[in-house]
């Protein structure tokens, strides 16, 4: 999934896989930080732009 | 999705029913902090998650996806 | 089953070069249960290309459809009056569905998003292994149900050669020596001895030797009254 998503373009960095169990909430809110800094380096999807303008 | 603010991005994450989601409940029943910025859909089982449809998810727009089972 | 593997991406894109509205045609044999060219797959590509296209400023239009069989005019046929609205088709059928495609509807270019390649054996989940080339003239009968055609690397008839080595082929050790598993069998059947008479040259006419193979059946075919 993370290799087609870099052949389309759009970055294998934003897809991620968590594996938690359900007493593990710390671990999501984390998980959860951590995935919005990735995604807020990248920045926006760039098909957004290009959607709006249609 | 609504537009608010074009800076905070947003991730759709797909949640097992019985693992991440239970989990993300708890985080909530003890008041975690975690970014607003996670729109949180409930499968049966990760496995349920299909390739197609994170595709999708990402032509209608969304910045990042998780999949937590 | 026929097995094929998607192009990548950059090479689909290359072929369909600047159209705008293309056809993703999937079909629901082979390909489906190799995971190649089946419903889901064709979904999943229609969803890459228009996002591939978007990103490098040439939208394209892309819609898809799955036919049972594409090698069949029955299972094409309804496809006919769709196919004017498209620049073009892109098949992920073996190349025989996509030449059926292009003989059936000549005015529509149908191109191919898979490479076909070869009969293979789903050894087990997400493995295909090569076990039969369409010879023409099955020798299965002489080599204990083990095909030396497809799996030895030399096609021997008289096998092994003296590239085995510890049951591996000296081509590359990840092949089984296919002569090592024929004489396993013999063995294990007691008829060594069947292995020992030397086999003359194949007949070669009736592969891919004699130009293209047709098969005529006049028992099955329907008897046009004038
Ligand atoms: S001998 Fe020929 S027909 Fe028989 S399995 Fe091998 S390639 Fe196929
Ligand atoms: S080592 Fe075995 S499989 Fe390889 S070429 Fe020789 S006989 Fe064929």
């Amino acid at each position: 999934m993370a290799d087609l998503l870099d052949q389309i373009g759009l970055g294998g960095e934003r897809v991620r896989m968590v594996n938690l169990s359900s007493a593990m909430a710390v671990q999501f809110a984390e998980a959860v930080e951590a995935m919005t800094e990735t995604v807020r380096e990248l920045g926006p999807n760039p098909l957004r732009d290009a959607q709006h303008t249609e | 999705m609504a537009e608010k603010s074009v800076s905070e991005p947003r991730i759709l994450a797909f949640c097992c029913r019985y693992c991440a989601y239970a989990a993300a409940d708890l985080a909530g029943a003890m008041r975690l902090r975690y970014a607003p910025s996670i729109r949180i859909v409930e499968v049966p089982c990760s496995g349920r998650v299909e390739v197609g449809e994170m595709l999708h998810a990402f032509e209608r727009g969304v910045d990042g996806l998780m999949v937590a089972g | 089953m026929i097995v094929g593997e998607q192009k990548p991406l950059e090479e689909i894109m290359g072929l369909l070069g600047d159209a705008r509205k293309v056809l993703i045609v999937g079909c629901g044999t082979c390909v489906t249960v190799c995971f190649a060219g089946g419903e889901k797959e064709v979904g999943i590509l229609a969803s890459a290309l228009r996002m591939k296209s978007k990103l490098e400023g040439h939208s394209m239009e892309v819609d898809e459809v799955t036919v049972q069989r594409q090698c069949e005019w029955e299972y094409i046929d309804p496809l006919q009056p769709q196919l004017k609205e498209y620049d073009v088709v892109l098949s992920l059928a073996c190349g025989i569905g996509v030449q059926a495609m292009n003989e059936r509807f000549p005015d529509a270019l149908t191109l191919p998003g898979l490479n076909t390649t070869s009969l293979s054996l789903p050894v087990e989940q997400g493995v295909w292994e090569e076990r039969c080339q369409a010879c023409g003239d099955c020798i299965l009968g002489l080599t204990f149900g083990i095909c030396p055609i497809a799996r030895c690397s030399k096609q021997l008839l008289n096998g092994p050669c003296g590239g085995s080595q510890n049951g591996v082929c000296e081509v590359d050790p990840d092949i089984p020596c296919a002569w090592q598993l024929i004489w396993e069998r013999a063995v294990a059947f007691g008829q060594v001895e069947r292995l020992l008479e030397i086999q003359p040259p194949k007949n070669w006419s009736v592969s891919r030797d004699g130009g293209p193979r047709k098969i005529v059946r006049e028992d099955l075919r329907l008897t046009h009254v004038e």
